[in-house]
Order: C-alpha cells, then sequence, then structure tokens
C-alpha cells in the first residue's frame, strides 16, 4: 500500500505541473508585485525606491478605514447570507423537490451566466427613482412609503449591493453546497430516520454535520471572494457616492491603474491579502473546533 | 465608471509643473524616428468618431499616404487605457499614435521625458502646415497642457448651456445675462414643475463643471491656472463660494431629481424629451441634438453662454474649450510616411470631420462644407468668433482629483457631502506630492 | 434580499411534516400548508429569476429613448431587430464569442486536469509536507487578482506571445488553480479511504488508482469545480482587458464594453441585444450538455 500512496514519482507526476504554473504565474509575479509596495513611480516614469513611504501613507489615509470598514461589512453579510440562503436552497432541492428540481436549479443557477455589467444595469434600473421610477420604488410608494433615491448615500447603496451581490452568486452556493448534499449517503439518512429522528433532528444530527467540510470550503472560498470584490461595484455605482461604497480592491485599482500609484497600490494590495489570511484562519479554526465539539 | 468621466473631461493635467524657463525644452520631442510598416493606432473604444474618420481620410484625400502605410487600429476601453499605455511605454512599443492622459503627456510628464511624445507645433511647422492649425485650437492646447502641444487637436469643443426654446417661450423666459437671472429662471420653471438643469450624477463631471465655470465667472480665468500651480487653495473663501452656489441649487432643487446615479444617456434624454429646461454641456451634444433622439425638434434647441457672475472677473464671453481627448504621436516611428499622414491630415481632417459627422476640430476647413443645420451653424460661428478661452473645473487636476471631482458631484448636490467637505477632498487631492 | 430570506425555514419544516407521526386529522392541514409553502417559495424564485431575464429580451428591442424615457416594464410596441444588427456588427460577436470559448474551455480543461491531480496527491497520497503545500496554494486565493498584471504582461511580452490567446488561458489556468486544487481536496477528503485502499489491494498501481477510481468518486465535484471555474473565467473582464491587444482577440466581456460612447453615453438596446445573443447561445449549450450533467449527477446520488 505505501507504495500505492507514497510513490514518489506519482506524486511529483502529480503535483509538480500544478506548483510549476503556480508558483510562475502567481507567486513569483506576486512576489515581484509586493515589491512595489517600497517604491514609488509607474512603469512609464520608471520606478524609485521609497522605503516605508507607502506604509506610512496608508496608516494616514482616510479612506483606508472607510473602505476596510466597508469591505469587511459587505463580507459578513454577504457570505452569511450567500451560505445561509444557498444552503436551503440546497435543502430544498434535494429534499423537496428532488428529482424535479432540475429546472428550479438551473433558473436559480442562471444569473451566474449573465455578465457582471448586465447585473449592475438591471439593479440600477430596479432601484431607480428617476428618470422612470423602478419596481422597488414604485412598491415603497404602493406601502405608502416616499420613494427613495437608492444611490443617495453609502448606507441606501448597500442594500442595493448586497441585493445584486446576493442575487448573481447564490446559485453557485446552492449547487456547489447542493452537490456536497448528494454526496451523504443516503442509507445513513435511512438509518437515522429509523433510528427516529425528524426532519429537524435528523438535519441538525446527521446533514448539517456530514456536509460541514464542503460548507467550510464554500464559507471560506465566498469570504476570499467576497473581501477581494471590485467588478460588480464599480459597473454598479463605482464605489459611490464619493468612496461610500468603495471596496479595498477598487481602490487598490483606481491608486495603480488609474492614478498610477502603483507603489502604493501594492501596499494596499498587502493590507488585502493579510485581511483575507487572517479572516480564512479566523474561520477556520472556529469551523474546525464546531466538528470537534459534534 | 470613473475612468468614463476622465474621458469625458477630455483631459488632466497634474499640479506639478516644471519652472516656466524649461518648458520649451521639456515640451515634447521633436526627432525624427523610424517609420512602422503601418499607421499603428490606439485609441480608447469609446472614442468613435476619430478612427472612423481617419479611415475614411484614407481611402479619400490620404489614398497615397495610406498607401504607403496602412492603418492599423486598435482599441482598447477607457477602463484600462492608462495602465495599458503605462505598460506598453515600460516595454518602449507605444505605437505611432495614442490616447494618453495629462500628467504624462504636459512638459516635465513621464512620457515627456521619456521621449515619447512628439510636439505637434514644431511638427506642424517642420511639414509647411502650421496655418492649418487654428489659433484657438494653438492657444486652447497651451493652455490645457500646461504650454506644451502633445495633442493633436481632433476636436475643438466650447461649453455652455443648451436650452429648450419653447419651454423658455411659454414661461415667457429670455436668455439670462447674469447668473442671478439665470436662478431667478430656474425659480420659476421650478414652481412650474419643470426640472431646470439636466445633470448626470454617474457621469459627475456634469455636475461639477458647474462649479468650474462659477469659478471662471467669478475668479478670472486664471482660478484654476493659480490652484494647479499652488498659489490659491479650493478650501479659500473665495473658492468655496462656487461649491457652496452648486450645493444651494442642489438643495433648492434646480437638476434632475435621483440624480446621484443617473445616467449620462437618462440627462441628456431628460433634456430632449423636453422634461428639462437646459443642459450645461459642450457641443459635442450636437451629435444627440441632430438625432432623431431629440423628440423636441432640432430648432428648438438653442444655445447660450455661460452668463456671468455680477462683480466678478470673468465675462460672459469666455467659453469653456477643449481639443478633445489628448492623441498623441511617438517621435520614435514618426518617420517620413508617417509624417506624409500628419501634414494631410492637417490640410483636410478639418473640413471632412465638419463635412461627415458635424464635429468641429481643431483644423481649418479648407474645403467648404455644405448642408450643415442652424445650430450647427450658429455654434461654428461662435467658435470662429472666440477671442478668449477658458479651461474647465478639472483640466488641470491630476488623475485623482479629477476622479474626486465627478465622483463626489453628486453628493455635493443632493446635500450628502458638505461643500467644505468636497473642496477639502480635491485640495487634499492636489496637495499630494 | 428579503426576499429569499424567507427560503430557509420552509425547507426544514416540511421535512419535520414528514418525518413526525401525526394524528390524520393534523397531518391534512400540515400537509396543505406544506403544498402552498412549497409552491409559494417556488413561486418567488420564478419571479426572482424570471423577471430579469424578461427585462432582458424587452429591452434588447428598445429603442436607445425608450430604455430611459419609459418605465422598466413597458413591453416594445413592435419587434424592431435593429438593435441586433448593430450588436452583432459593433460587438464582433462571432469573433468574441469564439474566443471566449477558446480561452474558457481549454482553461477549465487544463485547470481540472492539474487541479485534481495535485489534489489527488495532496490529499490521498502519502508524503511529508503535504499540508504545508496545500497552504501554500490555498494562499493563492487571498491576494487580490489585480497584483499579478504587472510582470506577467511584461514576461508575456518577452516571451513574444503578447499578441495570442496564450496570455489570457495562462493567467487563468494560474488564478484557477488554487480554488481547483482547495476544492478537489475537500470532496476527496469526502470519500471513505478504504476506496481507495481498496484499489490498492486490488493491485492498482497510482495513476489507475486515480484515473479509474478517484476520478470517478469525485465526478460530481469535478463538475461543480468545473462550473466555477468556467463562469469565473467567461466572466472575467480585469485580465481579458489587460492581455486584449487586438479586437481580433477580444472576449465576450471585452466586446461588450464597444458598447460606451465617448462622454459617457452607452448604447443599451445594442447592448442587450449582444447580452441577449450571448445568454440565448450559452442557455442552448447548457441545455444540450445539461443531460450529460445530470446523469453525472444523479448517478452520483444513487451510488450513495
Amino acid at each position: 500500500m505505501r507504495q500505492v500512496f507514497g510513490n514518489r514519482r506519482a506524486i511529483a507526476f502529480f503535483l509538480a505541473p500544478t506548483l510549476l504554473v503556480y508558483i510562475g504565474v502567481v507567486v513569483v509575479p506576486v512576489g515581484w508585485s509586493l515589491v512595489y509596495s517600497v517604491f514609488s513611480g509607474s512603469p512609464a516614469s520608471g520606478f524609485t525606491f521609497a522605503g516605508l513611504k507607502n506604509f506610512r501613507a496608508l496608516f494616514a489615509d482616510p479612506t483606508i478605514p472607510q473602505t476596510l470598514l466597508f469591505t469587511v461589512k459587505y463580507a459578513t453579510v454577504l457570505t452569511v447570507g450567500q451560505i445561509v440562503i444557498g444552503y436551503s436552497l440546497a435543502l430544498l432541492f434535494k429534499f423537496v423537490l428532488r428529482r424535479s428540481s432540475t429546472f428550479i436549479r438551473t433558473l436559480v443557477f442562471f444569473p451566474v451566466v449573465l455578465p457582471t455589467v448586465a447585473v449592475a444595469l438591471l439593479f440600477a434600473q430596479l432601484f431607480a427613482v428617476t428618470p422612470q421610477t423602478g419596481p422597488v420604488d414604485s412598491i415603497v410608494h404602493l406601502l405608502g412609503g416616499h420613494p427613495v433615491d437608492w444611490f443617495v448615500s453609502g448606507s441606501h447603496a448597500f442594500v442595493v449591493i448586497i441585493a445584486m451581490d446576493m442575487w448573481r452568486s447564490v446559485g453557485l452556493f446552492a449547487v456547489i453546497l447542493y452537490v456536497g448534499l448528494l454526496d451523504i449517503p443516503e442509507d445513513v439518512i435511512e438509518s437515522a430516520r429509523i433510528d427516529g429522528a425528524s426532519g429537524f433532528s435528523l438535519l441538525r444530527r446527521i446533514i448539517v454535520p456530514m456536509s460541514r467540510p464542503i460548507v467550510v470550503a464554500a464559507t471560506i472560498f465566498a469570504l476570499n471572494a467576497d473581501l477581494k470584490v471590485f467588478d460588480s461595484i464599480l459597473a454598479l455605482n463605482n464605489g459611490g457616492p464619493g468612496t461610500a461604497t468603495t471596496p479595498l480592491n477598487l481602490y487598490m485599482f483606481q491608486e495603480s491603474f488609474n492614478y498610477d500609484n502603483w507603489g502604493y497600490g501594492s501596499t494596499i494590495a498587502i493590507l488585502i491579502t493579510g485581511l483575507s489570511l487572517l479572516v480564512t484562519v479566523v474561520v477556520f479554526r472556529s469551523l474546525r473546533r464546531d466538528i470537534t465539539k459534534d | 465608471m470613473s475612468t468614463l468621466a476622465l474621458v469625458a473631461s477630455t483631459a488632466t493635467a497634474s499640479a506639478s509643473s516644471s519652472a516656466p524657463a524649461r518648458l520649451s525644452h521639456a515640451s515634447g520631442a521633436t526627432a525624427h524616428g523610424t517609420d512602422q510598416s503601418t499607421f499603428s493606432v490606439l485609441l480608447t473604444t469609446e472614442d468613435t468618431q476619430t478612427p472612423a474618420e481617419l479611415q475614411k481620410l484614407a481611402t479619400t484625400s490620404c489614398k497615397t499616404e495610406a498607401q504607403a502605410q496602412p492603418i492599423s487600429l486598435q482599441q482598447t476601453p477607457s477602463q484600462n487605457i492608462e495602465s495599458k499605455i503605462q505598460l506598453l511605454a515600460s516595454q518602449n512599443s507605444l505605437p505611432l499614435m495614442y490616447a494618453a492622459s495629462n500628467p504624462d503627456i504636459i512638459p516635465g510628464g513621464s512620457l515627456v521625458k521619456k521621449g515619447d511624445v512628439l510636439n505637434i507645433e514644431t511638427a506642424l511647422s517642420q511639414l509647411g502646415v502650421a496655418n492649418d492649425m487654428t489659433p484657438l485650437a494653438l492657444s486652447t492646447t497651451k493652455a490645457q497642457f500646461q504650454g506644451g502641444v502633445p495633442s493633436v487637436p481632433f476636436q475643438m469643443n466650447i461649453e455652455g448651456l443648451f436650452y429648450n426654446k419653447r419651454i423658455f417661450a411659454n414661461h415667457h423666459l429670455t436668455q439670462p445675462k447674469t447668473f442671478a437671472q439665470l436662478l431667478a429662471d430656474a425659480a420659476v420653471l421650478k414652481k412650474a414643475h419643470v426640472i431646470p438643469f439636466s445633470a448626470s450624477g454617474a457621469s459627475g463631471w456634469t455636475i461639477s463643471r458647474w462649479v468650474g465655470i462659477l469659478l471662471f465667472r467669478e475668479l478670472g480665468p486664471n482660478a484654476m491656472n493659480l490652484i494647479a500651480h499652488k498659489k490659491a487653495k479650493l478650501t479659500s473663501a473665495a473658492y468655496m463660494t462656487a461649491a457652496e452656489q452648486v450645493a444651494q441649487m442642489g438643495k433648492d432643487g434646480y437638476f434632475s431629481p435621483g440624480i446621484t446615479n443617473l445616467s449620462y444617456n437618462a440627462a441628456v434624454a431628460q433634456f430632449l424629451d423636453g422634461k428639462s429646461a437646459m443642459m450645461y454641456m459642450g457641443t459635442w451634444l450636437l451629435a444627440e441634438i441632430l438625432s432623431s433622439q431629440n423628440k423636441v425638434g432640432r430648432n428648438n434647441i438653442g444655445f447660450m453662454p455661460f452668463p456671468a457672475v455680477t462683480g466678478g472677473k470673468g465675462s460672459i464671453d469666455q467659453y469653456p474649450a477643449n481639443t478633445g481627448s489628448p492623441n498623441v504621436l511617438n517621435p520614435h516611428v514618426y518617420g517620413p510616411h508617417a509624417q506624409a499622414w500628419l501634414k494631410c491630415i492637417a490640410e483636410n481632417y478639418g473640413s471632412a470631420s465638419l463635412q461627415d459627422q458635424g464635429v468641429f476640430t481643431g483644423f481649418r476647413t479648407n474645403q467648404p462644407v455644405t448642408g450643415l443645420a442652424p445650430i450647427t451653424q450658429t455654434i461654428q460661428k461662435t467658435i470662429n468668433s472666440a477671442k478668449q478661452s477658458v479651461l474647465w473645473f478639472e483640466a488641470l487636476f491630476g488623475l485623482k482629483a479629477n476622479d474626486d471631482a465627478s465622483g463626489n458631484a453628486a453628493a455635493l448636490v443632493t446635500g450628502a457631502m458638505s461643500p467644505q467637505q468636497y473642496m477639502g477632498i480635491l485640495q487634499a487631492d492636489q496637495s499630494q506630492p | 434580499m428579503a426576499i429569499s430570506s424567507g427560503r430557509a425555514e420552509p425547507a426544514v419544516s416540511t421535512r419535520r411534516a414528514r418525518f413526525t407521526p401525526a394524528p390524520p386529522r393534523r397531518a391534512r392541514t400540515v400537509q396543505l400548508s406544506r403544498k402552498t409553502l412549497t409552491r409559494s417559495i417556488i413561486g418567488i424564485i420564478l419571479v426572482v429569476e424570471i423577471y430579469p431575464l424578461f427585462w432582458l429580451l424587452t429591452s434588447s428591442f428598445k429603442t436607445e429613448n425608450a430604455f430611459v424615457s419609459q418605465p422598466l416594464w413597458t413591453i416594445p410596441s413592435k419587434l424592431d431587430f435593429g438593435n441586433y444588427a448593430s450588436a452583432w456588427t459593433t460587438a464582433h460577436i462571432p469573433s468574441d464569442v469564439m474566443n471566449s470559448l477558446i480561452v474558457t474551455v481549454s482553461s477549465v480543461v487544463v485547470i481540472l486536469l492539474l487541479g485534481s491531480g495535485a489534489a489527488f496527491a495532496l490529499e490521498v497520497l502519502v508524503f511529508k509536507g503535504r499540508g504545508g503545500i496545500l497552504f501554500f496554494l490555498v494562499g493563492g486565493l487571498m491576494v487580490p487578482a489585480q497584483l499579478v498584471l504587472l510582470p506577467l504582461f511584461e514576461i508575456y511580452f518577452k516571451l513574444g506571445i503578447d499578441n495570442t490567446l496564450l496570455p489570457m488561458i495562462i493567467t487563468y489556468v494560474g488564478q484557477g488553480l488554487p480554488l481547483t486544487v482547495f476544492l478537489m481536496a475537500t470532496y476527496f477528503r469526502s470519500v471513505p479511504r478504504e476506496l481507495f485502499e481498496a484499489c490498492a489491494i486490488d493491485g492498482g498501481g497510482t495513476y489507475r488508482c486515480f484515473f479509474s477510481v478517484a476520478l470517478p468518486l469525485v465526478r460530481n465535484g469535478i463538475f461543480t469545480v468545473g462550473m466555477l471555474v468556467f463562469f469565473s473565467v467567461f466572466n472575467d473582464l480585469l485580465v481579458a482587458l489587460t492581455f486584449n491587444s487586438k479586437p481580433s482577440l477580444s472576449t465576450i466581456q471585452v466586446g461588450l464594453l464597444n458598447f460606451n460612447g465617448q462622454y459617457g453615453s452607452v448604447a443599451y438596446g445594442p447592448l442587450f441585444a449582444a447580452i441577449s445573443i450571448v445568454i440565448f447561445a450559452l442557455l442552448l449549450l447548457y441545455l444540450f450538455i445539461n443531460k450529460q450533467i445530470m446523469r453525472g449527477l444523479t448517478s452520483g446520488a444513487v451510488k450513495g
């Protein structure tokens, strides 16, 4: 057995191509870019050594706390929604609709296929007040409220952004988690039923623990994607008004690519990477502990 | 989208200016390079007019030049034109003609230092066609690029107030001569449930232009140069007034409702549907006015200069002007074939562009142009008679201040941001090294 | 979204209704309300998912003016295919779709091949330092994608491949691997280890155990990850923009930007026509391969 599972040549065969591509396309360029954080300048003007200037600027920049807070708030709310709603949909597919879920599954997945630009335009229209009152404000009006300009402030726009990205991505999580549920052996569920497990206790005692690895994986994936949100907000309202809904990643993009502050952009990227790392480790640890407790 | 706004404001320039004595030295190379096999062009995807007109010239007036060096066109969305130019420049492989942003191509800018920017004024006089660039275009370009002439003037735009003649007649309004009269007119319109001014928050420069024109009217043509050269601050009382006035107009409900995420299209449609009375805009709006999108009728739209501010140092006949988004020539590949192309463009582009697309350029119209709409003729006369031009609010701003000026403009008129905050952010951007 | 959050409970309560033995009379009402609940949930899902599709389609027939000046739910008075004609030419749709498919399909195939192999090595095979290598690879999830662009641009330029589709494919493969390895490792972990051991005892070598035992066992996972990677590559704009050097190499997402005009105007009608063409082409493709995928998925469920 050790010959099969410890076969060094096979290990190299399976692992080497991935590591090679990963190091060449991700690790080396990332390292290269991070070095820019101690430089100032742009590709055209050339780079000059700047020491810790960019890091000092990072701490002095009033936009950073604001974008950091927005990013964390966005990622937390969205991830919780993606996992909770995604998991509920997966349960609906697997236990309620069962074999007939294909059509609904395809439909729920559909927004994932749509170009970001199209989704952003759709939500801008749904939440518009002018030139035409959109459906959301029409409903608000029907319920006796005053039509709201949904883009006028950061807290209003936050609602639209969460609604948009939830709609856009929840189908993806539903399908990932659904496949996780499919992999729970049917006989385990059956024997639990025979033992008298009813719906909710079956869910709590069997289904949730058994699908935990995929839930943990999906959560980590969701968090890392959400912490780096970029194109949907860019297309919806460009992080406005002002920088009220600008996530770190968009801010970094603007600094590097639009304002030619490549060094400062790299410094913000270090902040993003550190944040993702921290959050991943915390989530991983706490969810792991849950597993052992069970 | 920020970068769309960047293109929209056509150009920006950073505050970092070199000493005037060094201007001529550093304002662009004139060295003659080696021709490539093609006339390579890299423009923004959004720019549809220039490529179309160049390609038309290649089959008509500039046929010979195009046979010697055919056009090869690349376009990239404005969202990444800046990074693309940066990356190509770092590999020394910029095309012959490319769209650049102001800070890189003003005297002392990074591309100028690298020798990637041809001095168009010198080049045209070496080709013996210096007279084909109009004086207004030359002076506007020099103002826009802090003394340099790095850009081929494919456009010549002035800005002012477009207004709906029918709405004006219905409410017995006449062209206001002062800003106070304009506000009084707006109050009348507002009372009659007509939106006084269309503007777009998504394209925030349609709002920030108001701050700029008020500054030029109040403080004179030099207002923004003083900021660029750090001789005045946007947060000082004299400059704050303009932001406060625009904020007050917002408070009074004079701009389009729901302005924050209102798109440029929607704002223009509002005006051309007859739902709003006026729109502050550049003459590029002519394309829409003359199209079927205009439900008001092309003869019912008028153009007037932005009124004067009583007691201000500026005057009503100073039009904000620009020569379009910058189009730069690369000296390294500027050989004899490319020179022939530039000469042919200088001689023919002006009349061809006006005839084919109704777009004014910074070139003389050497062939007679026929069949122009009345409003086009009016604006042509205005451009030809304009004695002095001024810039626009963001013209001399750095890239970041330029984005912030339009990004925060909607917040200024909705009250989400105070005038102090608005000007404070821009001043902070400008103060950065 | 307020509408969706209501979905969480019914899935649970319906299960309870089925498994709690209850007196017959109560069961009837429970069953009834269960049915209405399920139906109303499905109704809400249908509205939330189908309405935008409808909006997209109707918008694609609207004129510029109608798009901004008429209420959003207005149906165009006549079917005008002008938008489709101008979309077809403005966005170079045939070549854009071709480029997108070439880039996406080849990236996905390479990513799945390399990624599932690496995940197999890291999760099933036994050697020192595999935890460290997995963490090293997963670290790639945490780095912003923009960081790699400048160095890669220079590398591709020096290699002389900057005027091809290769830079996009290579970059997508590199960026897709961390997620693929991470998720595939999770799927391999959920397979009972005895199955691999049985293969080894049967005398299968490492390669045979991988290709004929491990891969079929995680085909649901491969399908899911493949789909995930497919759409993230297909919908990517950033990488495609950076390495897009000429119109004949542009992908769909880049092509859609061709509808933006100077000064911030957008040609909405043709834009939506282009999106509709792309979406419905994808939908056809999806339905075409749907049977295969569903067979894979359901056989996974039966397999147990």
